[in-house]
């Protein structure tokens, strides 16, 4: 094909485009990926005096207070973790009348009967920082009717994926164990409530004779199908599993406020392997599952959520979250819950590690 | 609106006119060449009392004088004034084209703009013809209209490259953009980066950040009226444009010479396209996995408009734009251990969003003084984003498969009716009524999810998690009049009422709406407004840049509508050669304006939304400054504005008064052209803004989880942050210079057109984010240590841009 001077000026214009173009891009690459975008700046703080950081949690069912004392910390600089204050003075009243008190380091424990509806106030002074101080009032008990697993979903196998096909055993009927639980509650009227659900297990501990308290997963709070009383969409309203604890599912009685109901969830159980945790001592190998309902305070749950709010912060896409908190003067959280504990599954099978000592 | 009422308003509107002989001029006001409407357009009559109109948004006007000599002026910015004299002794029909004077000289061209800013009632508003907005410069070549609001005063962007507008302190919701009449919902691609309105098919812009006329309602902050082009009725005409990172083409032309026309234009990125080479090399090393990678948005405008007769005229336009990112990932894995093991699997995941819009609208002239457009609009905005996979795994005894399918939609539907008039009894009274009525169907998120696993199990999953969607109907009713009381003194005084209807619950609202001007001489006023504004619709964000699944929700019974009140003063003076100053100030009260509760983000709005948003309190004042030259070979202005303004919401910052996150105490914009011959056009555009606010951590705190005694679990510390007072700190200023040059050649097949351009020519890093880092430091002794520093984030260096344009 014969090629004319139009044509070859088409290129050569073509060409020259071309070429400018792709120089273009590449410089624009190079410059984004080699300029530095981050850099440290100085702001000029407001300077804030340390203030006490109060952690005190206790059950009515355990009688005890647990409580760590630590203390805030300036934004820029060394990191103290964690921050402990050393000579501090814990007294505990009960209806103004003290009754424990302690002057350990830090960190300890309270023997004390926490009655439900009593109130009590924890006060903390410190030689350095400003007297803190929270009165709390322990729920009620909650009025947990009943709860139930449907066992016809659980079988006792060999797992499939074991290498020799011979050794483990699991419970549950998949990877992801999701046994239907039903959870029977009376929600008080006239009243705001918090519930925290738990699933526990109880199981033999690789040690011989050793027991140990294990949590078993999520319980998931995916669907309450035939619940008359929970909203149309079928879905619980403000429940949610603890980030911290995926043993634990926080509920507020939005959905079935003032009324007997029958929550529908789903308890996960991850593959329980007894491969390795199996009591050789044991010819049974005995599992529990209980479900404890705890009632707990609002200014607890408060605090529960800023602080996982603030933990899953996604950078600039929100706003920073402010820890919520009932110490007076400083920071943290007192709280005192109230519970009751029922048994949904118990599960006996041979101990293929079982070895009779001689 | 009570009945007498009506009729006293009505003889008022006639009470000019009675027992006076007049004849009206009527008709449309044109461009010569492209034959695109001339809006805003003045219409004068020099003989004798000065008296005039200008053309409304379809370039129609009517002029009504009395029965004589008459000598009518038709002038606009930009255009070369055509005077045509006669004696007018019955209604007449004066269709006038004007020829563009871009390139005439200054003088020629400023002492023909008889309708000056300083002679309208006007206040508040922005009109950027589009040949200056596509000569500025632009982030990667990409004209961007919004941008170009950002340069002028009372408008702010929210973050670096954004393309949102914070209108005299309002958020991002409370501006009406409109696309031919049509609210369009999200105007951002690759979130903000880039608007959806391609600068090639838009043929007028206006902003109103206040003294808004009754005719606007819907948003509290802000109106942007754009229009599209009609496409030419005389002559086949092109333009388009080859760029870094996008490819755009603009057609028009007659399809029934004088009485229809067509307008079509396309834009598409194709950085996927090109990074497609590199994605399958990279493949091409991999044994095991594969990823394909794609992102890239569109834009497709067209309409059509076909002019039955002088009375009657249709207009069909449509703009439908997405933004599609996919990713597929391909995994094999072959494994001769435990007998043979083989592993597949393919996922394919992606997020679309995009708008759609179309107008079908009806121009009819019932007289020479009455004006009519009836229209019915369509507008949606839709998200969507989905995950499918499957599995397979197998091995000698088992195989399994598991499929899997999710999908969460989120979005907002409207379908609209509009009936407007303009009535133009004299040239005292410009009288505008209509009403109006949507439907809107909003979809706040919906999650549905699919799983199926046979083999070794069998389990299936079907359900759809999320709020219903939602139906509400919104409706409203305006009348306006500009009047003139005497020679110095105008004023537009109108109505503007709005209801909303939602889960059985009415809300209306009664909007007064008034501006005024008093002419201190032919070239300065004075000029003053208050406007109520009423919002049914609210838009969850919670971030700086303008993100897809930032969700519309309407006004509930939880969620009460939002409306603001403006008052604002300011003096205009035009000076000859093209220059025109002016200031302005303005207070404004923002009443349930909304906010995510804290912690509440868009990752989880779609459930139960109406409790994680909190309404409070807003207040923004300040003064702006607007010097323009707005003919001539230098061209440009320079913005300034000096603002406050700030939040109060119950529950957040223990319920104190707070600066808004886009305070900006100073804003500066300077923006120049200059076209110092025919084959070269210069711009530059330099912006300087105090840094945005923000919160900051000012304490390190220690907590643990309050539902873990320590005989249950380990329960360990979780560091967190007591911050400040919401927004109490700083980032650094921003300032910014952007550069270019255009090459133009004319050819014989038209005009090219090479574009150099340089954003943030001077590389300056400015804030985008400031975080806190904690570095780990470690001690000879093994042992280690953290301490904590804060960074700033930048997200543009110096960007350069290239792109070629033509115009046949």
């Amino acid at each position: 094909m014969r090629t004319t001077r139009r044509t070859f000026e088409k290129n050569e214009t073509y060409n020259k485009m071309k070429k400018i173009y792709y120089a273009m891009l590449l410089a624009t690459g190079l410059l984004l990926a080699g300029c530095e975008l981050e850099k440290e700046i100085q702001i000029d703080m407001t300077q804030t005096k340390p203030l006490l950081v109060v952690s005190a949690i206790g059950d009515a069912d355990e009688g005890k207070l647990y409580f760590e004392i630590l203390q805030s910390q300036p934004i820029m600089g060394e990191k103290v973790n964690p921050s402990h204050v050393q000579d501090i003075q814990v007294d505990l009243y009960k209806n103004d009348l003290l009754v424990a008190a302690s002057s350990q380091e830090g960190t300890g424990i309270l023997d004390v009967d926490i009655v439900p509806s009593s109130s009590y106030t924890l006060q903390v002074s410190s030689n350095v920082h400003p007297a803190v101080s929270s009165t709390v009032t322990v729920p009620k008990l909650p009025l947990f009717n009943d709860a139930a697993v449907d066992t016809s979903r659980i079988i006792v196998r060999k797992n499939p994926y074991s290498f020799d096909n011979s050794g483990m055993s699991t419970i549950g009927i998949s990877n992801n164990n999701f046994f239907p639980l039903t959870v029977s509650i009376t929600d008080p009227a006239k009243e705001r409530n918090f519930y925290l659900l738990e699933a526990v297990l109880h199981s033999p501990h690789v040690m011989r004779g050793e027991k140990q308290l294990v949590a078993i997963g999520t319980i998931d709070r995916t669907l309450i199908q035939d619940n008359p009383n929970v909203e149309a969409t079928g879905v619980l309203s403000d429940a949610e599993v603890n980030t911290f604890v995926f043993s634990q599912l926080l509920i507020t009685d939005l959905s079935f406020s003032g009324s007997t109901s029958t929550l529908n969830l789903l308890l996960a159980v991850p593959g329980l392997n007894f491969y390795f945790d199996s009591d050789p001592d044991a010819p049974l190998i005995k599992v529990t599952i209980s479900i404890r309902i705890r009632q707990v305070t609002e200014a607890a749950f408060d605090y529960y959520r800023s602080v996982v709010l603030q933990n899953e912060g996604v950078g600039f896409f929100t706003e920073p979250v402010s820890i919520l908190s009932n110490i007076e003067g400083g920071y943290g959280c007192f709280s005192l819950t109230s519970s009751v504990t029922k048994q949904v599954l118990e599960i006996e099978w041979e101990n293929p590690f079982y070895r009779p000592r001689e | 609106m009570s009945k007498p009422l009506l009729i006293l308003l009505l003889l008022y509107a006639f009470q000019s006119t009675y027992g006076q002989k007049k004849i009206t001029i009527s008709g449309y006001v044109t461009d010569s060449l492209s034959s695109e409407s001339l809006i805003a357009a003045a219409v004068y009559n020099q003989l004798g009392v000065a008296v005039g109109t200008s053309t409304n948004q379809f370039g129609f006007y009517s002029l009504t004088l009395p029965v004589g000599k008459v000598e009518i002026t038709y002038s606009y910015i930009g255009y070369q004034s055509k005077v045509v004299q006669f004696n007018l002794q019955k209604d007449t029909v004066i269709n006038c084209r004007l020829v563009g004077a871009l390139l005439l000289s200054e003088a020629v061209v400023s002492a023909n703009i008889t309708e000056r800013t300083a002679q309208k009632t006007q206040m508040s508003s922005v009109n950027i013809p589009m040949q200056q907005i596509k000569a500025l410069p632009a982030f990667l070549g990409e004209v961007d209209l919004m941008k170009v609001l950002q340069l002028t005063p009372g408008v702010q962007s929210g973050g670096e490259g954004s393309s949102g507008l914070y209108v005299r302190g309002g958020g991002p919701d409370q501006n009406l953009i409109l696309l031919d009449g049509v609210p369009v919902y999200n105007v951002s691609h690759l979130f903000g980066f880039f608007s959806v309105f391609n600068a090639d098919a838009i043929n007028n812009m206006e902003l109103m950040k206040g003294g808004f006329p009754a005719r606007y309602g819907g948003r509290t902050s802000s109106v942007v009226d754009i229009n599209m082009k009609e496409g030419n009725t005389q002559r086949f005409h092109g333009e388009g444009a080859i760029g870094l990172i996008s490819g755009k083409l603009t057609l028009e032309g007659p399809l029934w010479k004088d009485r229809t026309s067509f307008m079509v234009s396309g834009r598409r990125t194709y950085v996927d396209l090109l990074a497609k080479p590199f994605i399958a090399a990279a493949n091409r090393d991999s044994d095991d996995e594969k990823v394909n990678l794609s992102y890239y948005f569109y834009d497709l405008t067209a309409k059509v408009n076909h002019k039955f007769s002088d009375k009657d005229r249709v207009y069909l336009s449509a703009y439908m734009g997405d933004d599609r990112f996919h990713l597929r990932v391909e995994d094999k894995t072959t494994s001769p251990y435990d007998g043979g093991y083989h592993y597949n699997s393919k996922t394919e995941s992606g997020i679309n969003w995009g708008n759609l819009t179309a107008a079908f609208r009806w121009n009819h002239i019932f007289t020479k003084k009455l004006f009519g457009n009836t229209a019915i609009t369509y507008s949606r905005f839709r998200f969507d984003t989905y995950v499918e996979s499957r599995e397979i795994e197998t091995r000698p005894e088992t195989a399994n498969r598991v499929d899997y399918q999710m999908q969460y939609l989120s979005g907002i539907r409207d379908w609209a009716a509009k009936l407007g008039f303009d009535y133009l009894p004299s040239p005292n009274h410009y009288i505008r009524f209509g009403v109006n009525g949507i439907h809107h169907r909003f979809s706040p998120g919906a999650l549905g999810v699919q799983s199926e696993e046979t083999g070794v199990f069998n389990e299936k999953l079907d359900t759809v998690i999320g709020p219903e969607a939602l139906s509400t109907g919104e409706f409203s009713a305006y009348v306006e009049d500009d009047f003139r009381l005497g020679e110095h003194l105008k004023m537009n005084a109108g109505v503007h009422l709005s209801g909303f209807t939602v889960r059985n619950k009415l809300y209306y609202n009664i909007e007064p709406r008034f501006s005024t001007r008093y002419l201190l001489t032919d070239y300065s006023s004075v000029k003053a407004s208050y406007a109520r504004m009423a919002q049914y619709v609210h838009l969850l964000t919670n971030s700086g840049i303008s993100l897809p699944n930032d969700l519309w929700v309407p006004t509930t019974d939880v969620l009460q509508p939002q409306y603001s009140d403006q008052l604002a003063i300011g003096v205009v003076q035009t000076f000859e050669k093209g220059y025109e100053v002016s200031i302005e100030s303005y207070y404004k009260k923002m009443h349930h304006v909304t906010e995510y509760k804290e912690g509440a983000s868009f990752f989880d709005a779609g459930s139960q939304w109406e409790n994680k948003i909190l309404q409070g309190e807003g207040r923004s004042y300040g003064v702006e400054l607007f010097t323009q030259k707005k003919t001539g070979q230098l061209t440009g202005w320079i913005g300034y504005t000096l603002a406050w303004t700030d939040r109060q919401f119950e529950q957040l910052n223990h319920g104190k008064r707070f600066p808004y996150k886009y305070d900006r105490r100073h804003d500066l914009s300077i923006v120049a052209m200059y076209r110092p011959s025919k084959r070269i056009e210069l711009s530059g555009t330099w912006v300087f803004g105090t840094g945005n606010a923000v919160t900051l951590p000012i304490a390190r705190i220690q907590g643990t989880n309050p539902f873990v005694t320590s005989s249950q679990f380990y329960n360990p510390f979780l560091d967190l942050y007591s911050y400040s007072d919401r927004n109490a700190y700083r980032m650094q200023s921003y300032h910014r210079l952007d550069l270019a040059i255009s090459f133009i050649k004319k050819k014989k097949w038209g005009e090219r057109r090479w574009v150099v351009g340089v954003y943030n020519a001077y590389g300056r890093r400015n804030p985008f984010y400031v975080d806190v880092k904690t570095n780990v430091i470690y001690q000879p002794d093994g042992s280690f240590k953290e301490a904590t520093k804060f960074v700033q984030y930048s997200i543009f260096p110096l960007v350069p841009s290239i792109s070629y344009q033509f115009k046949f």
